[in-house]
């Protein structure tokens, strides 16, 4: 079994629905980013028998919500590092799970979580998006985000076992 | 009862640690294994630890090799809560001496279920 | 306009709704993810979409149709070693005791009478492989059957949800008895290959079964009444051993529905009082049926075999 869109989908419906109860459907690409929205993308890399980064990606008032469900607190009470926190255990929580659909063994990083509007994302070393998923949460649009790191050398059959 | 709640995730520790006060524990929270064993310090009276496995400082493992090579916490239940989900790292947590172990996502029924197995229903339960 | 799975918050609280009318009761929404797939093919079995079928339910919330939903959610309700403190008398108390008494047969029969999806005749099956070695070599039988057909292939098919392992299994029988396909889990052939699945409806004439050492009744008869659980009560006590055992779920009993069951000491487990009087040889005996083929696992039987009983209307 490997990643595809659909397992991504179910792995972000489990953790929406298991820990924010929150529905999420599949939806086409959102609109383009105007550029204006604060955006936060929490990011968490894989290593080990597959190497990589999965990230998820979100408008502020998404996360908002989120972050009120977790906290359980209103969504206007929420501060800004309670979103930034919990969009990066949401994110540890899908790539996690996606894990399971890659070549292990392998272990996760923590998460990082970047915050604002109309930035760039570098993922460190050359990388090659392999899936990408957008979804929608009461409305508003929820992307999933896979990358492979493609190693300058890449290991030999032979090596791998090796290694393992 | 009090039980300690190690998380490096504050939403993550606000959500567990809900659920624990739900059940009637006396709820405890850590950041990290190294800050974990310092509030054990304190509260010498814990009966369960729910500990995450990827922390900054001191790792869940590490925490719970620490926490498993000293006598006075024998009486102390582990409960791995990780996103980790590979049956060789799950075998590794309960060998180095966790109790239990909850695969992220989770619901309260997950959490109230394994303490359940482990004979701590909950004080008010 | 939705894709593949994905059902809506609103379509779950209608289903929900429904089953909560049919029966009294109350689901949490966390079960909607694990009961989508059900749902789905109660849907797809009339060429509708989940928002069609939700919408279909609310239009006649005591239809055909609503039946079959409250079914398919009610199912979902069971889990790993549900209530543990009952595995615990099973595995301390009971179970030792039937393995003395049975040391010169070296044959064990046990029935998980209302299996849903399975997870209770797993965890029968896991306490023995976990915990009682010595039954290596034994005739070790673990009939497990229910009224739902959509709920036995689940069953038969074994692949688990995390979730579902999640909830009740100690983790360290995971590890050790279960196998992982990416986010499913399913229990390894020593555990399987323990349990047989077959459909049998509870308020019907049973088909011959071997003669049960140990029956699992647990929260079946909660959905009925006190006339329908004295007839479930008296025709399970017709296929029991004399000095079997019956369990029930945490909420029900037999007291004052079925004088032929004695409380034991250990709570939720009953006695066979009076020796079954229906089925020939029975009673004292202790052999299993002469005439028993469908279920009896018998020489020759087939271990699979699904009984000839007709599909009555879902009784919940
Ligand atoms: C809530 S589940 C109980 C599962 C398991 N015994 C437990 O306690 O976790 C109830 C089961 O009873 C089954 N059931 C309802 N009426 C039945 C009948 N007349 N005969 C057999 N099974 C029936 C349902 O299909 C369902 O799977």
């Amino acid at each position: 079994m490997h990643l595809t869109d659909d397992n991504i989908f179910r792995v972000t419906e489990s953790v929406w629905t298991l820990i924010l109860g929150l529905e999420l459907q599949r939806s086409g690409p959102p609109e383009p980013d105007r550029g204006t929205e604060r955006t936060l993308l929490g990011s968490v890399q894989i290593a080990g028998a597959w190497e990589g980064a999965g990230q998820v990606q979100c408008p502020a008032s998404l996360a908002r919500r989120a972050a009120a469900t977790m906290f359980g607190v209103a969504p206007e009470a929420v501060e800004r590092d309670q979103i930034q926190d919990a969009l990066g255990e949401l994110a540890n929580m899908i790539v996690g799970n996606l894990k399971a659909f890659l070549p292990q063994p392998s272990r996760l990083s923590l998460p990082t979580v970047v915050d604002g509007v109309g930035y760039t994302v570098r993922i460190p070393g050359s990388s090659r998006e392999v899936a990408r998923v957008t979804m929608r949460s009461g409305g508003e649009p929820l992307v999933v985000v896979v990358h492979t790191r493609s190693t300058p050398h890449r290991a030999t059959p032979l090596e791998r076992a090796a290694r393992s | 009862m009090d039980a300690l709640v190690i998380d490096d995730s504050r939403a993550m520790r606000t959500i567990l640690g809900g659920m624990l006060t739900d059940l009637g524990f006396r709820v405890v929270q850590a950041t990290d294994g190294r800050d974990a064993l310092a509030r054990l310090a304190e509260t010498p009276a814990a009966r369960l630890a729910l500990v995450d496995w990827n922390m900054p400082e001191m790792d869940g493992l590490a925490f719970i090799r620490a926490v498993r090579a000293d006598r006075a916490y024998e009486g102390l239940k582990l409960v791995v809560v990780s996103t980790e989900t590979e049956q060789a790292q799950m075998a590794t947590a309960l060998e180095a001496g966790a109790d239990e172990y909850v695969m992220k996502p989770f619901t309260r029924a997950v959490i109230a279920e394994k303490l359940g197995l482990l004979g701590l229903a909950g004080p008010s339960a | 306009m939705k894709q593949g799975g994905g059902m809506s918050a609103a379509d779950g609280a209608a289903f929900r709704e429904v089953a909560r009318e049919l029966t009294g009761i109350a689901l949490s929404p966390e079960k909607d993810y694990f009961v989508e797939g059900r749902l789905e093919a109660v849907a797809r079995a009339r060429g509708l979409s989940l928002g069609e079928l939700a919408q279909a339910v609310r239009s006649a919330p005591r239809g055909a149709l609503a039946q079959e939903v409250a079914e398919a959610l009610l199912i979902a309700e069971t889990s790993f070693f549900r209530d543990p403190g009952l595995f615990e008398v099973l595995r301390l108390q009971v179970l030792p005791e039937l393995i003395a008494a049975r040391r010169a047969e070296r044959r064990l029969a046990l029935w998980s009478a209302a299996c849903a999806t399975g997870q209770e005749p797993y965890s029968l099956a896991l306490l023995l492989v976990e915990h009682f070695p010595e039954l290596e070599g034994w005739d070790v039988d673990i009939l497990a059957t229910d009224l739902s057909q959509q709920a036995l292939d689940y069953a038969a098919s074994a692949v688990y949800t995390q979730h579902e392992v999640n909830r009740g299994l100690p983790a360290r029988l995971l590890v050790r008895h279960f196998e992982r396909e990416a986010m499913t889990w399913r229990p390894r052939s020593a555990v399987r290959r323990l349990v047989r699945f077959a459909r049998v409806d509870l308020l019907r004439p049973l088909p011959p079964l071997p003669r049960m050492d140990l029956v699992l009744l647990r929260n079946m008869l909660i959905y009925h009444d006190v006339e329908t659980k004295r007839g479930v009560l008296a025709s399970v006590r017709g296929r029991m051993r004399s000095d079997g055992r019956l369990v029930l779920g945490s909420a029900e009993t037999t007291l004052y529905l079925d004088a032929g069951f004695e409380p034991s000491p250990e709570l939720g487990v009953y006695r066979v009082k009076d020796a079954p009087s229906e089925a020939p040889g029975g009673g004292a005996g202790g052999r299993p049926d002469a005439g028993a083929e469908a279920l009896d696992r018998g020489p020759s039987a087939p271990r699979e075999g699904v009984p000839a009983v007709d599909r009555g209307a879902p009784c919940i």
